[in-house]
């Protein structure tokens, strides 16, 4: 939070100008905020609309009203609102809100505002019993402030509007990215080409989740446990790397000597490890590294030794381990990220891992600046199979399905769901997303109202589903298309969320749980965040009663305070849900007699029949009666609500952070353009990189222009001599810090007879640390022989030797021997 | 002169002073209320408590654990439904515990804030703990010079990944210090680099501080790019790093015992086996000197391990709500919770059964290790933070008189906090929020 409490002063006259309400902002016109406590003179023509969409139904209801009504924790404030089922409700409660806008006080941090924008955002005085419900660069709390500029008559609050998809949109802010244990295991992976996936990060400490997703850039650090494990995997690495390196060593150390290989080694494993070219400073250091190594082999195998160690290094190196999305600074506090960082973003965005080479190529050629090209790369790498596995990922956590595999469950009542089975399950919800992402004209609306899905044959038995036809050949799993009806009834069948994936996480262990489901309802498809109980409140669910069913088991819920304020969000969207029971399996009737997973076709034993009619509550244009989950579920893929709540979570897991009142304007965009595709699903990720966030950042407070250090020059001072037949002299050079180059010549005689060879080459610079010949200088001319055992060549043979060529601070050479 | 026993060093000031020949003998003090441990031991288990069922009878020394209650297996042995634990490492404890009642987390409620509150203090960084957890705030004044600065094992904590719920140990705001999970993990970072050619060891140790040296110089060029938040992050690693390299340059001295079998550690009916597994380990880093802080977190709060070897699949937070008036329900939930009392039972047992290495003589490395039961909430069903439990075991080297049960009055935990401090030769009078209390806790000591 702390960061954004910090904007640059551009960026808060930018906000300030965008129509956002500024902390410590204008004063107010008319009667408001003079600290008196009367009630501000402000009205607009649509105040009743206004406080109804956009502060009443999406955030008092659900995160005030459950203590803040005149039976709960809060009936002694000033605050206390009238539920929905009183008659004029909105106009008493807009009165009520409106005061406590104009109520004004010295908060926490000595400012005077209004209570009502201190108080849920953790500033007040005093704090708030509730305690903080959002945070100050939320957009509640950009709502809230509108609302109070509003309510005390601020010049041109009536005007300004919360939409903001059509202004200039603002990007985030410069971040490191810590790879997660997923990005870690699919990069580890594609770096060494592994034909077996690594696992070591699963077995790393489990990353922070927040928002249900692993992957937030402000939460993943590195501990004590993790660095030690981060070391074991890497010294493991390096070492089966170093034994068989195969095609990712780009040249043969016997041919053209193990030091200059090593160094050829270090730049091109390491731009790829690092994800960008490596500077000279990190050749040299890194060589240091494999010196050190080589050196400790007591040349009996220093090469292998050597690369090893510079695997290992690299592999703890922060560079490895954190994408930088820093950028180079330009003007007015704005970033450019740099086109490996934008390679980067890419490939982990889609792919969960780092780029290929085609992606480092763009990068280099500095093609991947343009919406087009970041559109077409992104394109191409949702054509390929990596893609799936980065999708499912989002999937489990969007869903809130992860812990499918451990969720318990009462081997007596659920005798069926099995290891297998639950594998089973979450497979058929990821194939159910990626056919909606990959296959032509399926949307996200097929998510929530088609009755195809895809299936092991064991699964679609689980279910009493008979499959259709020949298993795919690639994922051998069966198209099933679930019944229109069971028993006569119409299907509650809702696409994804009524997958046993789904209804069997949000579940109990022996039974289904109506505000399990309810609550993942509300989170993760309509994105409104839940406040706890209230401590103090007896939170005691109701005893069993043998042969009641669910909702009459939830009626306390639905009758007593406090209880009713806040569960009136919940149980009634889970009851929609009543129709599949606690590990995903399809019934008509509670408490009968027959067992679980007869898929409903059997008649009911006893037991009452299943109502599924639900009722939804507290949303901007939801709010109705259900006949059960797949009215919802139809509902929820034609609403501009639960589309923008989705690209939010696309945001989240594709931006690494969670969403302020000045980025709520992309994911705006975000679901505008959505629902302008048709709801196409495979658009809306590619539209991630269109938005200026991915190409651009905003200052993190960083002092100074936050540029790399300063590194060597360019242009190795040394001329390559002409062929001098008998004699090919070649040579590589590669440049250490500042001005220093290392230099290795190869000379070979291409004659038929023996050669004592003698050559000179033109140099800038001073010779130093000769290995492997003999020099004389002659102004810039350096005349080059061999020591004794290299003096003379036979035909075709080769000699070799190195030497440093000026600066202060020479590439240090390994101490044995070519 | 035969084999001093924990007990019989218990009998009080009078007892003591007749035992005196022997005190230089054991390093301990003279007077209670001035000892100092060497070891601190923290478990946890979630979900709060039945009040009803959970406080003893009587008071002071002269309590009692009534039939049935959640705390009797400290007092009578109870073998173990699991049949886990060995019966003779669950002998009575209840002369060498103290068991508080009446401690509050002032201004805290709910699972979430209990959770954060409960080893913290609810610290920030203008505290004098920084917003450190207790543990790691011992350990980072006592722990530089063993291999490990602490150690954290854990019993199923992670299926919901790294939350506030699900972590309980932090090395500043917000920065959790996670556990390991898995004793077959746990084993082999406290024993699997064992080195036999010392030579080869020396080298392989150079290698390794040069990647880290190298390490650290580049997280300080990226530390010079950016702002105050992306900083914090760098700097965590630049400390974990630091501890790393403390870590491998620090010998283990012991010979590694017999590997934890490998079972699949997330698996529900595993959790009495990783348990014990993993207090084995607990108490062989102490007794090997790797580390002299220690924790152990069963599960997290709003946990739902199902406690299936007591002849029912509930889940435990489900149980935790049980109403009064659900007295299958509360059964269940108070037979869950004895099971816990009897992990910490046998985690004590083992400590005292386990010789102090650096004291000759010694047979319990109880006598000079503080060990702490913790939880989150007091009542479990009305979500508040007041009346949490807590069972203190050892007497930090005679500071604590053990073998009672206090009740304090709603005292603030903040105070715990201190007293655990400066029973580890701390002096810091403040831990957490201050506004929570200051101050050690009136009436352990005495």
């Amino acid at each position: 939070m702390q960061r954004y409490l910090g904007f640059a002063l551009a960026t808060i006259l930018l906000l300030c100008s965008a129509g956002y309400g500024c902390v410590g902002g204008p004063p107010s016109k008319g009667g408001g905020a003079g600290g008196s406590g009367t009630p501000g003179a402000g009205s607009c023509p649509d105040d009743l609309t206004f406080f109804q969409d956009q502060i009443w139904s999406p955030i008092l209801t659900v995160q005030c009203l459950g203590c803040h009504n005149a039976s709960g924790p809060a009936r002694g404030t000033r605050m206390v609102f009238t539920p929905a089922s009183e008659p004029n409700f909105l106009a008493l409660n807009l009165a009520v809100a409106k005061t406590m806008a104009g109520a004004t006080a010295v908060g926490a941090s000595g400012t005077l505002g209004s209570i009502l924008l201190q108080k849920p955002s953790g500033q007040a005085q005093g704090g708030h019993v509730g305690g903080t419900l959002f945070s100050p660069d939320s957009p509640s709390y950009a709502a809230f402030s509108l609302f109070v500029d509003r309510a005390n008559g601020v010049s041109g609050a009536c005007a300004r509007s919360l939409d903001c998809s059509t202004q200039t949109l603002v990007p985030g802010l410069r971040a490191l990215r810590r790879l997660s244990r997923a990005e870690y295991d699919n990069t580890i992976t594609d770096l060494f080409m592994l034909a077996t996936p690594s696992t070591f990060g699963a077995g790393f400490p489990a990353d922070n989740v927040i928002n249900n997703f692993d992957n937030n850039a402000a939460s993943l650090t590195v501990s004590p446990l993790l660095a030690d494990n981060i070391r074991t995997a890497a010294e493991t690495l390096g070492a089966s790397f170093a034994k068989a390196p195969g095609a990712l060593l780009p040249c043969d150390p016997t041919k053209v000597g193990a030091d200059a290989c090593a160094v050829t080694f270090i730049q091109t494993f390491g731009a790829r490890a690092f994800r960008r070219p490596l500077t000279n400073t990190e050749v040299v250091n890194y060589k240091t590294l494999y010196n050190l190594a080589a050196n400790n082999a007591t040349c009996d195998a220093p090469f292998t030794g050597g690369i090893q160690l510079v695997v290992t290094g690299m592999l703890q190196s922060p560079n490895f381990l954190y994408r930088t999305e820093l950028g180079a600074a330009g003007s007015g506090g704005m970033f450019t990220l740099t086109p490996y960082e934008v390679a980067s973003e890419l490939s982990y965005l889609i792919w969960g891992s780092m780029p290929d080479a085609t992606l480092f190529a763009a990068a280099q050629a500095g093609q991947l600046a343009t919406p087009a090209q970041l559109g077409a790369q992104a394109n191409r790498l949702l054509q390929s199979p990596k893609s799936r596995a980065s999708l499912d990922h989002f999937v489990a956590q969007w869903l809130d399905i992860v812990s499918i595999g451990q969720v318990p469950k009462d081997s007596t009542v659920y005798p069926n769901i099995t290891a297998a089975i639950r594998a089973d399950m979450l497979t058929e919800t990821t194939q159910s997303v990626e056919h909606a992402v990959f296959d032509t004209g399926a949307t996200f609306t097929d998510l929530f109202t088609s009755r195809t899905s895809y299936m092991s044959s064991e699964l679609a038995t689980f279910y009493g589903l008979t499959p259709s036809g020949q298993p795919d050949p690639v994922t051998g799993l069966y198209q099933v298309t679930r019944p229109a009806a069971y028993g006569g009834l119409a299907s509650q069948y809702a696409g994804v969320l009524t997958q046993g994936s789904v209804t069997a996480v949000h579940a109990k262990a022996n039974t289904s749980s109506p505000i399990l489901r309810g609550k993942m309802i509300r989170e993760q498809i309509l994105c409104q965040n839940l406040p706890p109980p209230p401590a103090g409140v007896n939170a005691s669910p109701p005893t069993p009663t043998p042969g009641l069913s669910t909702r009459e088991l939830y009626a306390q819920h639905a009758t007593n305070q406090p209880c009713q304020s806040c569960h009136t969000l919940i149980d009634p969207i889970g009851f929609g849900f009543e129709n599949f029971d606690g590990e995903g399996a399809y019934r008509t009737a509670e408490n009968a007699d027959a067992g679980a997973g007869d898929g409903g076709a059997a008649p009911p034993d006893g037991g009452q029949p299943v109502d599924s009619s639900a009722t939804i509550v507290s949303t901007v244009s939801l709010d109705g009666n259900y006949a059960g989950s797949a009215a919802m579920g139809a509902a929820f893929a034609a609403s501009s609500e639960t589309q923008q709540c989705f690209a939010l979570q696309w945001f989240r897991y594709a931006y690494g952070i969670d969403e302020t009142a000045v980025l709520q304007c992309t994911v705006q965009k975000l679901a505008k353009d959505f629902a302008s595709s048709n709801l196409a699903l495979g658009q809306l990720i590619v539209d991630l990189t269109q938005q200026p966030h991915f190409t651009s950042r905003l200052t993190d407070g960083v002092t100074g222009n936050g540029n790399p250090p300063p590194d060597g020059t360019a242009t190795p001072p040394v001329s390559t001599p002409p062929a001098a037949n008998p004699l090919q002299i070649t040579l590589s050079s590669s440049e250490g810090q500042q001005g220093v180059w290392y230099v290795t010549v190869t000379v070979t005689n291409v004659s038929t007879a023996p050669v004592t060879w003698q050559f000179d080459l033109t140099l800038n610079g001073t010779v130093s640390q000769l290995i492997n010949a003999i020099s004389t200088v002659n102004g810039t001319q350096v005349q080059f022989s061999g020591v004794s055992f290299n003096a003379q060549l036979q035909p075709q043979a080769q000699a070799m030797f190195n030497f440093v060529l000026t600066g202060s601070q020479p590439l240090p050479p390994t101490q044995c021997g070519p | 002169m035969g084999k001093l026993t924990r007990r019989q060093l218990g009998l009080g000031v009078g007892a003591s002073l007749l035992a005196a020949p022997f005190l230089d003998f054991l390093g301990r003090p003279a007077r209670a209320g001035s000892g100092v441990a060497k070891r601190l031991v923290i478990m946890f288990s979630p979900n709060g408590t039945i009040p009803a069922h959970w406080t003893p009878a009587g008071s002071g020394t002269g309590f009692s654990f009534p039939v049935g209650s959640i705390l009797e297996p400290l007092g009578t042995t109870i073998a173990d439904p699991a049949m886990v634990l060995p019966a003779a490492m669950l002998a009575p404890i209840q002369s060498d515990i103290t068991v508080c009642g009446g401690i509050d987390f002032v201004n805290t409620a709910n699972h979430q804030p209990g959770m954060v509150a409960m080893l913290t203090g609810n610290g920030d960084s203008t505290s004098v703990s920084g917003g450190m957890s207790v543990d790691q705030y011992v350990a980072a004044a006592i722990g530089k010079t063993t291999k490990f600065q602490s150690l954290q094992f854990g019993v199923q904590t992670s299926s919901y990944g790294a939350t506030p719920e699900t972590r309980m140990s932090y090395s500043g705001p917000n920065v959790f210090v996670p556990p390991e999970d898995d004793p077959v993990a746990a084993y082999s970072r406290m024993f699997g680099a064992l080195v036999g050619d010392p030579q080869a060891a020396a080298l392989l140790l150079n290698e390794q501080k040069s990647v880290i040296d190298l390490a650290e110089g580049e997280l300080a060029v990226l530390r010079g790019r950016v702002g105050a938040a992306e900083q914090a992050k760098l700097d965590a690693h630049l400390t974990a790093l630091r501890a790393l390299e403390q870590t491998l340059s620090t010998p283990t001295t012991c010979g590694a015992p017999t590997a934890p079998t490998t079972v699949d550690y997330a698996d529900n009916g595993n959790f009495p086996a990783v348990g014990k597994a993993q207090m084995d380990l607990l108490v062989t880093a102490l007794a090997c000197g790797m580390t002299n802080v220690a924790s152990l977190q069963w599960s997290f709060t709003v946990g739902q391990p199902s406690l299936t070897w007591l002849g029912f699949s509930d889940e435990h937070h489900s149980l935790s709500h049980s109403d009064d008036t659900d007295t299958v329900g509360v059964g269940k939930f108070v037979a869950a919770e004895r099971w816990f009392a009897q992990q910490f039972c046998y985690l004590v047992n083992k400590l005292k059964n386990t010789p102090d290495p650096s004291t000759p003589g010694s047979t319990s490395m109880l006598d000079t290790t503080l060990v702490v039961w913790t939880k989150e909430l007091g009542d479990s069903r009305a979500h508040v933070c007041t009346g949490v439990p807590f069972v203190l075991a050892g007497s930090a080297n005679g500071r604590f008189p053990t073998g009672r049960y206090v009740d304090f009055m709603g005292a603030s935990h903040s105070q715990l906090l201190v007293s655990i401090c400066q029973a580890m030769g701390l002096t810091n009078t403040s831990f957490g929020d201050p506004t929570a209390g200051t101050g050690p806790l009136p009436g352990l000591t005495s």
